[in-house]
This record gives structure tokens, sequence and C-alpha cells, in this order.
């Protein structure tokens, strides 16, 4: 086994020319929030601006081909750009964009003309796109979704409502699901389709959060033409599950939660002014630690399955849950070792270590997007042959 | 990055898989647990002509060593049969402390016979005040007397010991450090008794009464025994995680494939989701301990800086020891009572992480060790 990229001198030459190009366009807009998301319309704009950069380079979807708007470069590639974003992402702003997961159902399932047309503003950075999934009446019930699709000449004429859409700024771009046939059976009533979000008839209102701030959308008769609809009619289920096997954690990551990096700096700290472990402390603090290196692992392990193409079956969602879970255990961690300091946020002058381990509090309760630790559990059973349900990895890339 | 076995690991694996599946159905396992010295020669012989007790011995000592990673994959198959008995102690252990410490001369003694099982060779480390660690060792005292050393003490938890032709004996030489000594088994002065309990290897107490050692058995560098031992017990210790990963994921395939057949209220518990759960436990535990000691031997094997491979080790341990234990207490619950029933075998298991949950150090020791590490 070998854990690690054995760089050529072609690769390694590589990674210096994405730090050298990091160091010239990181946009120089002053500190970021901790969350990284609350930041000001112009911090958005410079956000978005470096992003069409990054995109323009290739380097934001690395591996699509170039005839759909990337680089078609290799995975290898790709890990050196995700290490050296990751490096720095506390200085990158953060542009909520689900471009990712509608990428993938249409390199599958969409016409040689769509994927020319719809994945190159994608790939370039010069769209944002948001995942139109989740509805009043369909979280973890997704297939449960109402939003209608209803075909009239060339165009569909969609009417309904989603939720929690993007973030605090507006995306460009939708993929999004919606009941096309009424009559249908459960998981073949649905399609799906690549919008622009400023159609006639879509309107939005922000959706305030604890965290960072999302919208929800409305549709009145909105007209799209049956060109954006990925797939033939009825397959939007399909398109769902090439989304949903990334998201569910089929994708993999890179590195260590950074929550360990900036709990650690704070022992440290800590230490030095006088404040010993005590065993029982320094046992969790350590389980964390290691519990940390084996979300890492796991995440790696379905980073390299994704791009080796080996697609296994329980894997993605493990470290989902395994995430999850693990963060809210990180969360008492924190509270309990650090105290009432653990939720003082970055704006009072007593925040600790900038006030990431208040950040860290908030966010470890959001164990819901791309669904919930027991939803995760279902699909593990169903893919351990445990379950009446039995169900193999969906087809994604 | 290549998270795969090779093409040769994996023929190991499945050669394994086969012959200890064939020769060691789980009545033999339960028929050397009952015996009382916990021993099969004819499966030792087995083991020997396989090759498998040279696996950690280098090429130059008669062994066959390739590498660690290749060296676990057949210690996981070992620990999912539950091979009893001193394969660890002596095939392991022994050998990479005598790698480790020994002279030219013993080396080229003790290894080849160590390889071609002819000798077993176990350590006796622990004692009554149990740990691992050097302040742990003070009991069991060696003092000079002319150019021989005479030890007193008694060692307490010693595996393997009943089986013992030499063993491996640290003990302390005066405040200044910690001296290792090869004793033989039968020696004058050396007695064995094997505790009684809930072990899934027999475990001894050796006492030891003015054992007179010749200076030629000594092992390593007088009062440096204990940085020796630490360094051949660090690649021991990864190995004995994979013995037990391989136990964890026997464990794991026995809870899902009971579930599928055990019928209650008119179908398959395995349906039901709250069995689900103690199954998805027991592979996230086991998964844990399986990528963590992966990444290790990795480390280990590719010369990684030696703090990098420490902390890996004791990760490793940590997850292995509580990810056995762990993934059979779920095994139980959903077993219920047929897992209680010494029939179904599970127990064998159960008391296996047990037994080996402290061995090489706690969880508690290696997460101490981490923390140091870590600066915190």
């Amino acid at each position: 086994m070998d854990f690690e990229i054995v760089y050529t001198k072609g690769q390694q030459a590589f990674r210096k020319e994405v730090r050298d190009w990091l160091d010239k366009n990181i946009p120089q807009i002053g500190e970021l929030p901790v969350d990284g998301q609350h930041i000001t319309p112009e911090q958005d704009k410079a956000a978005r601006a470096f992003r069409g950069k990054l995109g323009e380079k290739g380097w934001l979807f690395p591996t699509v081909p170039v005839e759909y708007g990337g680089k078609g470069l290799t995975w290898e590639h790709a890990v050196v750009i995700d290490e050296e974003l990751s490096e720095r992402a506390e200085e990158i702003p953060h542009v909520p964009d689900n471009s990712s997961l509608a990428i993938p159902p249409l390199l599958i399932y969409g016409t040689e003309e769509q994927k020319r047309r719809l994945i190159p503003p994608m790939a370039r950075g010069q769209v944002t796109t948001w995942q139109g999934f989740t509805e009043a009446e369909a979280g973890s019930d997704l297939a449960a979704l109402r939003t209608t699709a209803i075909r009239q000449g060339d165009s569909y004429v969609i009417n309904g409502h989603k939720l929690w859409q993007g973030g605090p700024y507006p995306a460009e771009n939708w993929y999004l699901i919606c009941v096309t046939n009424p009559d249908a059976p459960r998981h073949h009533n649905l399609s799906a389709f690549v919008l622009p979000t400023n159609l006639p008839g879509i309107s939005m209102i922000p959706q305030q959060l604890f965290v960072y701030n999302r919208h929800q959308v409305f549709l009145d008769n909105v007209k799209v033409p049956v060109e954006n609809r990925i797939g033939e009619e009825g397959m939007g289920w399909q398109c769902v599950q090439a989304t949903l096997e990334l998201e569910h954690g089929g994708s993999g990551r890179i590195g260590l939660p950074k929550v360990m990096d900036h709990f650690l700096s704070y022992l440290r700290e800590a230490k030095k002014a006088g404040r010993i472990l005590d065993a029982l402390e320094r046992d969790r603090v350590v389980d964390m630690y290691i519990n940390a290196h084996v979300e890492r692992l796991f995440g790696l392990r379905n980073y390299w399955q994704r791009a080796t193409k080996q697609w296994g079956t329980y894997e993605g969602s493990q470290l989902s849950l395994w995430g999850k879970v693990q963060g809210l255990n990180r969360s008492k961690t924190v509270l309990d070792v650090v105290g009432p300091d653990a939720l003082v946020n970055e704006e009072d002058s007593a925040a600790k270590v900038r006030g990431w381990l208040e950040e860290h509090q908030r966010q470890s309760v959001l164990t819901h997007p791309g669904a919930t630790i027991e939803i995760q559990k279902v699909i593990m059973a169903r893919r351990i042959a445990m379950s009446a349900t039995q169900e193999r990895a969906a087809v994604t890339v | 990055m290549n998270l795969s076995l090779t093409e040769s690991q994996q023929l190991l694996k499945n050669s394994a898989r086969e012959f200890l599946e064939r020769e060691l159905p789980r009545e033999e396992v339960r028929r050397i647990d009952d015996s009382p010295n916990g021993f099969s020669p004819d499966l030792w012989r087995k083991l020997v002509s396989l090759g498998y007790t040279a696996t950690v011995v280098p090429e130059a000592y008669g062994g066959q060593r390739t590498d660690f990673t290749d060296a676990a994959v057949l210690m996981e198959e070992l620990g999912r049969a539950l091979a009893p008995g001193p394969f660890f102690s002596s095939a392991v252990f022994s050998a990479l402390i005598i790698e480790t410490a020994g002279n030219e001369n013993q080396k080229r003694t003790l290894l080849p016979e160590i390889a071609q099982g002819r000798r077993i060779v176990v350590p006796a480390v622990t004692e009554a005040d149990y740990g691992w660690d050097p302040e742990h060792i003070k009991q069991v005292t060696a003092t000079r007397r002319g150019t021989n050393w005479v030890l007193n003490g008694a060692k307490f938890f010693v595996p393997d010991a009943q089986l013992a032709d030499q063993l491996i004996v640290a003990a302390r030489t005066g405040a200044r450090g910690i001296t290792l000594f090869l004793v033989g088994g039968n020696q004058t002065g050396v007695n064995i008794r094997n505790i009684s309990g809930w072990f899934g290897d027999k475990l001894n107490e050796v006492t030891l009464s003015k054992v007179s050692v010749e200076a030629s058995h000594v092992l390593g560098t007088v009062h440096r025994g204990w940085p020796l031992l630490e360094s051949a017990m660090e690649k021991a210790t990864l190995l004995l995680c994979s013995y037990m990963v391989g136990g964890t994921g026997k464990v794991y395939d026995m809870t899902v494939d009971y579930s599928q057949r055990r019928i209650q209220f008119g179908r398959p518990i395995g349906t039901f989701q709250r069995v689900q759960d103690h199954a998805i436990e027991g592979l996230n535990y086991l998964d844990a301990a399986r990528w963590l000691t992966y990444e290790a031997l990795w480390k280990l094997d590719t010369n990684k800086p030696a703090k990098e491979v420490t902390e890996a080790v004791s990760m490793a341990k940590t997850a292995a020891s509580e990810g056995y234990r762990g993934a059979a207490g779920h095994a139980h619950e959903v077993h219920a009572g047929v897992g209680v029933d010494k029939e179904t075998g599970l127990y064998l298991y159960t008391k296996m992480a047990r037994t080996l949950y402290h061995y090489l150090g706690s969880p508690q020791q290696h997460k101490k060790r981490i923390a140091e590490l870590l600066g915190i």
C-alpha cells in the first residue's frame, strides 16, 4: 500500500506552479470571518472573481474534459490542487457552489450538446450552482418532493418552492429536481433540469440561520426549454442518485478536520499559561485526535476509490456518518475542556484562537446536510446486505 | 497512492485463509483452548512448513522477511482464525527483540531456529504492577555475581511461557537501567504457573529464584535494554494490531451473517434498524482499526520519521484494542443467548479481545504517549 502520491518531477513542478499562482491571485480583501461565509458584498465579488480565474486555469474542476470547459487533468493533479487549496483555505473566501454535484449527472445522462453547453460555465467558474432538491415536505424523504414541471410544447412550466438554497448571495445556475409526471410511481415521476436563476417567475427571500444564511426560492410558472432537462423524462431519480452518492461521502476528501489544528493550538497556548489537562481530559482530547485521523483515512480511501473508479458499497455513508458523529463528540470535548470560552465568538476581544472554537460549536450541530446520521445508517445497512432493501453504490463519476 | 493489497499480498491472504479454514476449524480452536498448554504440535508443524514462522525473520538469519505489511497480511488471517499458541510471542515478538538487541552470534544461533519453529522463545516483560513502560519493570532484578548475573523476582501475565524453550526477561539492573536476559525455560530456579482466568492465550506467572545467567546470555547492552525492547515492540505492536483487526473482521462477519439467518417476529433480525445499528458500529470499529494499522505499517515500511511512526503505532493500538473489544460487544448484542453458547464460538473472540486489550500497552498508555508527542 502507498498512502501518498509519489510525485514525479513534473508534478512537483506543477505544485510549485499552483503555489506561485495562489500567491499572486488569492484576493487581498482583509481578514475573513472564521466561517468564511459572513462576507461583505465586496468580498463576495472578489471571491467570485478569484473563482473565475481558478476556473479559467482549469483548476476548479481539474478532471473535467477539455471539450466541456475543463483541462482534462489527471486525478493526481487534482490532488495537488486540492492539497494546496486546502492549505490556504482560511485565506480564500467561501463561495457556496454545488456545481460539483450537477456536473456528474450531466456527464452520465446529458446529451453531447448539453455537456458542451451546460458544463463549461460551471467548470470555468463563471456561474455558481444551487442544488434544488430539498422542500418543506421533502427532507430525508426527498422523493416526496412536490415542485412540478409540466410539459407544454417545447417547454416545461415549473411551479413550487425550494428551501436551504446556496449561501448568503444568490447563484446564477440551478440544478433542479421536479415532478414531471404526477401519475407515475414514486422514483419514476421525477426529472432533473439545469436552468438560470434569473428566469421570470423565480423569486427568493433569505433564510435566516444560526450559521450562514441561505435562501428559499419560489417558482411561479417558470418556463424552461426542454433542452435543459438532463436525460430522459422520468430519469430524475437516477440523476439524484449520481449526486447523492458523492454528497453522501463518496467523493472523499483530503486532510484532517480543521478544528483539530485550532483546538491543539488552543491547548498548547493554555499549557504555556499553566493549564494542565487531567488524565481524563487528556484521554478525551487524544480520542478526538485519533478519530479525526480515522476521518482523514476514510476520506482518503473514498477519494482514491473515486479517482480510480472503484466504487465501493457502504464507504461513502461511513465517511459521512463518522464525520457527523465525531463532530458532535468533538464539540462536547471542546466544550468540557475549554469551558464557556468555547462560546465566545470572533467579534469579542476575549475570543480564543480567533473564535474558531465558537464557530465549531455551531457547525457541529449541523449534522443534516447531505442526509442525517440516521439516513446514513439506513444506507449503510442496505449496502452491507442487512436491510430488506439491498443496494449497491449508485452510478456516478 | 494505492490503497489495495499487492497481487502477492492478495495471494498470501487467500492461501492463508484457505489453509486456516481447513486446518483450524472452530472445534479445533476450542479443543486447543481447553487443553492445558494451549498448543497443537500438528498445527505448529504445518505453520512452520508453510514458512509462516519465518515471515518476520530477515533473510540473512534464515527467514523470509519482505516487509512488515506483507507480514501483517498473514497476521490478520491468523487473528481471524484465532491461531493459538506461541506464534506471536516467538516468531514475531522475540524474533524482533533478538534482531534488534542481539549480537551477531546470538542472531545467527537463535533466529534460524525461531524461523524454523525448532525453538520457542517468549518475552517476559510485565509484572504484577502491570504496565509496558520502564517504570513498571522493577520487581525482577538482576545483580552481578562474578561474571554471571543472578535474577530474582516474578513476571506476571506472560503469554505462552508454558511452552518456552527460552525466555527473554527484562530485569532491573540497578536504578540506572534495565537489561534483557536469555533464560532457559526449564532452568533451575525458573517456575512457571498458569494464571487461571478468562484469557484468550495462556497467561503465566514466571517466578525467578536465584536464576544464574551467564554474561553471554545478555541481549544487547547492559542497562540499555529498554530502548532496544521498545524499538522491537513498536514493530511487534503493529503486527499484533493486524492480528486483532483479523479477529475484529471475523466478529463483524459473524454479526452480519447471524442477523440474516436468525428469524424473529417472522423476519430476519437484520432487517430491524436497532439490530443494524450494532453491525454498523462493529464495521466502523473494524475499519478505523484497519486503516490506522495499514497506514502505520506503510510509515514503518517506508522509514518515515521516528516520531511519526510512534504516533501512528499508538493510534493503531488504541483503535485495535478498543475496536476488537467494542465489535465483540456489539456481536453479543446481536447474538444474544446464542452468543453465550460455547458452540457458537463467539466467546473465543470476546475473551481474546480482552486478553490483548492491554497487551503491549493499554489504550490509556498509548493515548498518554500521543499527548506527549502532541505537546499538550
